[in-house]
């Protein structure tokens, strides 16, 4: 009677291992251990990117250009070329942003500006794929394993009202982010893709100081 | 030496009140060519009285109590209905507000909160894009002046004028109202070809009263089949 039941537990254990949810999971957790270990190698990284917005009442896609650059751990530069030249550096906390067609330069604190907060939340995020951060924000699905392409659900109510899921696109080595996707509940997108990063090479000492 | 600084202090807070509304740099005018052309002429060429529907993707500096506001967006602008609806975005595609806007009303589709939270917003930027886009055309008894190399229609309107100057190319270039329903003035410049049409790729208005300057610089117009 014992051996039986020692069999059929052990069965159990064999199909509960087995299950695609099991298997899809420890493919997930592995798959995210060595996307956090290839991104822990990256000091600096530097990418034209194209940003694409589709706005669904138009049907229509507005394309616009720019320019990244990270180092680690918490510094950025996000510029827009085209159609306006406008963008934002962040040091840790504080940052400057400006606009060419306002001439104003403004300084901003990720804590006193939420909506710059968020998006310099998420560039970082990507940058040095900060995945302890991602997975206490979103429910983390995997779509895809060549290239590595994740879902990301949001879990707090306030930003599910603004994204529906993320969609991340990871270079062929792993070693960092080639697409971002946004999706919007009401069928809007915005799809930013990194085209020839450069990663840790030295980058101008004014990389992160706004434009003269 | 007190009038002195007396006179400082005023010089001081008359430049301040005059810096307060955004300055509006002055049109460039052809001055090659003569106003020559009939009223049903000036009429007939203005794009915002052609039965159209256009989708002009624009850069906008919205101007107001000392703030500046450069934001990105789309418009659908229906000539045939009278209605406008504007997607405006941030530099990284947020979607800050989108807006619809009839000769009558207007409707805020969505907007983030910290918008949603500006009183008057809608109706303000609204009744921007009313003035901007959709004043009632001259009429063809509406009274005409020539001044050298311009033309201007004008007409009654309540407690004041609205006047519309052409400059001698036939392009609208301003529309000016002072009444007692606003004190305001649209500048259209830039013009360029679009299909069969002439649009002005730089269109700025000043609302006096309300101390407001809305700048559009539109860079891909497009017609709606």
């Amino acid at each position: 009677m014992l051996h039986k039941l020692k069999i059929g537990l052990l069965l159990l254990v064999f199909v509960s291992c087995t299950a695609p949810g099991y298997a899809a999971e420890v493919e997930l957790e592995s798959l995210l251990a060595e996307l956090k270990q290839a991104a822990a190698q990256t000091v600096t990284l530097s990418s034209p990117f194209e940003q694409e917005k589709y706005l669904d009442i138009f049907a229509e896609k507005l394309l616009s250009q720019g320019q990244f650059t990270y180092r680690k751990p918490d510094q950025l530069r996000w510029e827009l070329l085209t159609p306006v030249a406008s963008g934002f550096v962040l040091r840790g906390e504080r940052g400057e942003r400006w606009n060419r067609l306002s001439q104003e330069q403004e300084k901003f604190s990720i804590t006193s500006d939420p909506i710059m907060g968020m998006i310099a939340q998420q560039l970082l995020a990507w940058a040095r794929v900060d995945l302890d951060w991602l997975q206490e924000r979103y429910r983390i699905e995997l779509q895809g394993v060549e290239p590595v392409t994740l879902h990301l659900y949001p879990l707090a109510k306030g930003e599910a009202e603004y994204i529906d899921y993320l969609q991340i696109e990871f270079a062929p080595d792993r070693s960092h982010v080639v697409v971002v996707q946004m999706v919007e509940p009401g069928g809007d997108s915005t799809t930013i893709r990194f085209t020839d990063v450069v990663i840790n090479s030295e980058l101008i000492t004014t990389a992160f100081q706004v434009p003269e | 030496m007190f009038r002195i600084c007396v006179v400082l202090l005023f010089l001081s807070l008359s430049a301040c009140l005059y810096g307060c509304m955004p300055a509006t740099p002055q049109q460039q005018l052809p001055d090659n060519c003569r106003a020559a052309a009939l009223p049903e002429q000036l009429l007939a060429a203005n794009w915002l009285s052609q039965p159209d529907v256009w989708r002009l993707r624009q850069v906008t500096l919205l101007e107001a109590g000392g703030k500046k506001i450069p934001l990105e967006g789309l418009l659908r602008l229906d000539l045939v209905k009278k209605e406008a609806r504007l997607v405006a975005l941030n530099g990284m595609g947020l979607v800050m507000f989108d807006l619809l806007v009839t000769q009558d009303e207007q409707q805020l589709q969505r907007a983030v909160p910290q918008l949603q939270q500006v009183n008057g917003f809608a109706a303000g930027v609204a009744q921007s894009l009313r003035q901007i886009f959709f004043q009632s055309p001259p009429q063809v008894g509406d009274q005409l002046e020539k001044f050298g190399t311009m033309q201007q229609i004008s007409r009654t309107v309540a407690s004041g004028t609205i006047a519309f100057s052409y400059d001698c190319q036939g392009d609208l270039r301003t529309v000016r109202q002072t009444a007692s329903t606003g004190d305001w003035r649209v500048a259209y410049d830039n013009y360029r070809l679009y299909g069969d049409n002439r649009i002005p790729e730089q269109i700025i208005m000043n609302d006096y009263r309300h101390r407001l300057k809305l700048s559009l610089w539109i860079h891909e117009a497009k017609p709606e089949l």
